[in-house]
């Protein structure tokens, strides 16, 4: 499991994050959600080691902030907002530097592209996909990266990844849900930041809701996606409603008809 | 496996490993070349047939084949390999392919180290137990603290500004050339002499006491660079990416800045300012076969061997039996294939 207790961190002399803990269970689907500059970034920073913080961030019992690079990259991948490459590396190419530690496995490189539907694109070149394409081939490379969601040993592998469906249509935002809940079902684990409110109250067995720094609520989706809550969060009148199938999803206020 | 008999569309290694032996060819023919041209009379193949039919060659030919020719074709091999290493390390650690040790001052500052140690020499602590070291020893200083300056200065947060790179290898050419021209004139007659022969930049004075030491020095370097290769495949994804897929970035950076200080500063250190090898061979090699540096360095160093010994065998030839230095040679075809680049690349160099 992934545990963040009290993590306070700075970017430069300003305090982002403010004691947040927060914790994280493979076989589950994790969002964090608030409004741009909360710090979801920042905190996912910091849980995959590319950050200093105070307080302890613990993934499968391991202190992080101890563990060796290579045995991190074992166990978990992350994927960025956006991945500018330097040099016209193909993107077969590509989606094997998630396998560089892997040697012998390259064929799984195929099948990660073929999971999210970028078959035919083996040769393309990286630098010439549109910016959609581009996440999904490095969605595929980190999926090559912890291929298996749950390892002989029984230790669960992660998926970090920061807003992965932000410049993706909606057919290919439902594909990604698709694949981190097989993800997860497989015994893996995944912690995503996530733009999209309704989206996220679809996809996600939790959600920890941030807002200047610090941790406003987290739990299920539907107990935390409340109105004053999330009107309070993103600073305008938001109202969450139910689906048939107790979905909830939110309606902006002043944009409904009335 | 299935991955051996068909080739994946993508997939360039099989397309690179062919390059290398065409590479391997190519440099065997250019060696030859090396040692059959020459202003003297000398034929590389009488003397073979002398040999072959166990004759004793002639002073003449012994002296002209073995002590002027094969140290030259050597030392072609040798530094051309090496720049053309340097600039392929130094392009995948500042992820673009515009780094060129002679362009963003790593050069410059391997002869500043040259010439410190030429004229100030005997006043330096170890020059003693250095000897004939202390010249190609001083140059590596040199460019390894330009290129950790050019570091600190042009990446910040993981990554490189190519417009502060440039701009800082402006700077810090100039204040190496300056620094340069100080000691120069600091220098007595004897030292001006033993500069002005170094500076001249060409692969004439070889000898086989020069290659000892360079070869040493060269090797090393080229040896340990193939060890940073997946390295700086990962490194294209970024520093934050590159250390998620279990990359020691730290070390890798480290390790990437010493190989490119000591294969440029050895260069230097024996044959002076040789430019634009470093940047033309790894982008010939990158529309060849692709950027995976795994094949990229090996083929660098074949190619840029190759490619020196070319444009050494140009510079003997042009204005027979007078020699060009190389370094004129190698920036009258770099120069413009470098603003090639720069054009194609004004996207991202726009400031
Ligand atoms: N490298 C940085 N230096 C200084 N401030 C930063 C840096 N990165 C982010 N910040 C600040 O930290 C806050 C949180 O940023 P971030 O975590 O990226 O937010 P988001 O929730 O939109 O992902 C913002 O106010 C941002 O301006
Ligand atoms: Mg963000």
């Amino acid at each position: 499991m992934l545990d963040a207790r009290n993590v306070s961190a700075r970017q430069g002399r300003k305090h982002i994050l403010h004691d947040i803990s927060f914790s994280a269970q493979p076989g589950q689907v994790s969002a964090i959600v608030g409004p741009s500059g909360a710090g979801k970034s920042t905190f996912l920073k910091a849980m995959t080691g590319d950050l200093a913080y105070s307080g302890s961030i613990t993934l499968n019992g391991q202190d992080i902030a101890q563990a060796r690079l290579a045995d991190l990259a074992r166990i978990r991948a992350v994927l960025s907002q956006s991945t500018p490459m330097a040099f016209p590396f193909t993107v077969i190419e590509v989606v094997r530097l998630g396998l560089i530690n892997s040697p012998g496995q390259d064929h799984i490189a195929q099948s990660a592209l073929a999971r999210v539907g970028l078959t035919g694109f083996e040769g393309r070149f990286y630098q010439e996909l549109s910016g959609g394409e581009q996440q999904r081939v490095q969605l595929a490379r980190i999926l090559a990266q912890v291929w298996r969601p749950l390892g002989d040993d029984g230790v669960p592998s992660w998926l970090f990844l920061d807003e992965p469906v932000s410049s993706l249509d909606i057919g290919h935002q439902l594909q990604v849900m698709r694949i981190v809940r097989d993800f997860a079902s497989a015994g893996g684990g995944v912690v995503m930041v996530m733009h999209d409110l309704n989206l996220t109250a679809m996809s996600a067995d939790k959600v920890l809701l941030l807002k200047d720094g610090r941790a406003i609520d987290q739990g299920n989706p539907s107990t935390v996606f409340r109105n004053d809550q999330l009107s309070h969060a993103y600073e305008c009148d938001l109202f969450v409603n139910r689906t048939p199938s107790t979905y909830a999803f939110i309606l902006p206020q002043s944009a409904a008809p009335s | 496996m299935f991955s051996m008999d068909r080739p994946i569309a993508g997939d360039r290694s099989r397309s690179a490993l062919r390059l290398t032996c065409a590479l391997v060819v190519l440099l065997v023919l250019t060696c030859i070349a090396g040692l059959a041209v020459g202003a003297a009379g000398t034929s590389l193949w009488s003397a073979l047939g002398d040999l072959t039919a166990g004759r004793e060659l002639s002073l003449r030919d012994k002296v002209v084949l073995w002590e002027i020719r094969a140290p030259r074709v050597l030392m072609g091999v040798l530094v051309g390999a090496s720049l053309a290493v340097s600039g392929a390390v130094l392009q995948g650690l500042f992820r673009n392919p515009l780094a060129d040790p002679g362009i963003v001052g790593v050069s410059a500052g391997a002869s500043l180290g040259a010439v410190a140690a030429i004229v100030l020499g005997a006043s330096l602590p170890f020059a003693t137990v250095l000897g004939t070291w202390l010249v190609p020893v001083a140059a590596f200083l040199g460019a390894w603290c330009a290129t950790l300056l050019l570091y600190r200065i042009a990446t910040r947060a993981g990554r490189t500004s190519v417009a502060t790179m440039l701009l800082a290898g402006i700077a810090l050419t100039a204040l190496a050339m300056a620094l340069t021209g100080l000691l120069v004139y600091m220098a007595d007659d004897a030292q001006l002499r033993d500069f002005t022969f170094w500076n001249m930049g060409t692969l004439a004075g070889a000898t086989w006491s020069k290659i000892s030491v360079a070869a040493l020095l060269i090797l090393l370097p080229l040896s340990a660079a193939p060890f940073l290769a997946s390295g700086l495949n990962g490194l294209a994804l970024g520093e934050a990416a590159a250390s998620h897929i279990g990359i020691p970035v730290q070390r890798l950076k480290f390790g990437a800045i010493l190989i490119v200080a000591a294969a440029t500063g050895a260069a230097v250190a024996v044959s002076g300012g040789i430019g634009f090898v470093g940047i033309v061979v790894p982008h010939l090699l990158r529309l060849a076969s692709g950027p995976d540096h795994r094949f990229l360095l090996p083929n660098a160093a074949l190619l840029g061997a190759s490619l020196l010994l070319m444009a050494d065998l140009l510079s003997r030839m042009i204005i027979a039996p007078a020699e060009l230095p190389i370094g004129i040679i190698t920036a009258i075809l770099g120069g413009p294939f470098f603003l090639f680049i720069l054009l194609r690349q004004r996207g991202i160099v726009d400031l």
